[in-house]
């Protein structure tokens, strides 16, 4: 659907927003990418975004945008076919490792990101991180969960809670 | 919205409810009771019911937990005095039998034990507890009588 203000959408350029982060810095992506995000695209549809005026968003600061726009433009094609049902079997298999690739950051970036596709409504995005911080946690031991997730260390009275706990119930995880 | 800033050094705890849910329903049920262990902060939320039923199931699927197994415990005392030195577990497994509790959203029908299909978690309780045939589940062992287990169907 082409924008009823500039009304390019279908004609050759596609047509660009402009972003703004938390911290003042401007991005130019295509409409088709920030769509993914349900709260743009409404935005979007509006005819919002484009020109000199960008969309502010306040909660999301400029180095988070920019991942979050890495993943966008990636997976816009993808959307953008609804699914993609007749992509094939390669594009799956390189969106596939392009997501692998993508999560395979540091943790406090992870958290900003899902906090990010949680704001801004990208289904895809918050699922992806939220399966890997799932996986971040799976078969491991109860202090080994501490530290993965940088829980401060326990103290003594917490350690033998879960000490006691693991030699009482230990058997029932196995 | 939380600012950007307000998350860091938190790191999971800090999330929104509805993420960690999100987060929480991608956990397989042992990994979110081990999270639970391992502090009273995390313990209070995954435990806090009204928490646990934004796990429910969405759109058609299963709940992943599918109900628990139940037997009276309330004789197993008097015959604990009355019969010494037999075995706990044939006096109580004779004197009655388990019940299913089917979770709601489950997926399991009364009585009939777990979805038989699916991811699922089933809580045994105390003793043997025959499995039905359909149920995804394990039966704990008789080296741990009178415990709970967590027995997950995949």
């Amino acid at each position: 659907m082409a924008a009823p203000e500039s009304g390019d959408g279908n004609n050759g350029a596609a047509r660009m927003v402009t972003l703004i982060s938390s911290d003042n810095t401007r991005f130019e992506v295509e409409a088709a990418a920030a769509s993914l995000s349900q709260t743009l695209q409404l935005t979007i549809l509006d005819g919002g975004g484009g020109g000199g005026d960008g969309i502010p968003l306040p909660n999301v600061d400029s180095a988070t945008l920019s991942k979050v726009l890495e993943y966008c433009i990636k997976h816009a094609p993808a959307a953008a076919n609804g699914g993609a049902p007749n992509a094939t079997a390669v594009d799956r298999a390189e969106l596939e490792r392009f997501d692998n690739e993508f999560v395979n950051i540091d943790q406090s970036v992870l958290y900003s990101l899902i906090m990010a596709a949680h704001n801004l409504e990208i289904e895809g995005l918050q699922s992806l991180v939220a399966k890997k911080v799932a996986d971040m946690i799976k078969g491991k031991s109860p202090m080994e969960i501490r530290r993965t997730l940088g829980f401060p260390d326990p103290t003594p009275e917490e350690q033998a809670e879960m000490n006691a706990h693991m030699l009482e119930y230990g058997w029932a995880y196995e | 919205m939380t600012a950007p800033d307000a998350n860091k050094g938190k790191g999971l705890a800090a999330l929104p409810e509805d993420v960690l849910l999100d987060v929480f329903s991608r956990m397989r049920i042992k990994d979110l009771f081990l999270l639970a262990v391992t502090s009273k902060w995390w313990l209070r939320l995954i435990t806090d019911p009204a928490f646990l039923r934004g796990l429910s199931p969405a759109k058609g699927q299963c709940a992943r937990l599918l109900g628990f197994f139940f037997q009276q415990t309330s004789c197993v005392r008097c015959s604990k005095r009355m019969v010494n030195g037999h075995s706990h577990r044939m006096q109580h497994a004779s004197a009655f039998p388990p019940t299913f509790f089917p979770a709601p959203g489950g997926g399991g029908g009364g009585g009939g034990g777990g979805g038989g299909r699916g991811r699922g978690l089933c809580c045994l309780g105390p003793r043997t507890v025959p499995s039905p045939p359909s149920s995804p589940t394990t039966t704990a062992p008789s080296t741990t009588p009178s415990r709970w287990r967590v027995a997950t169907g995949s």
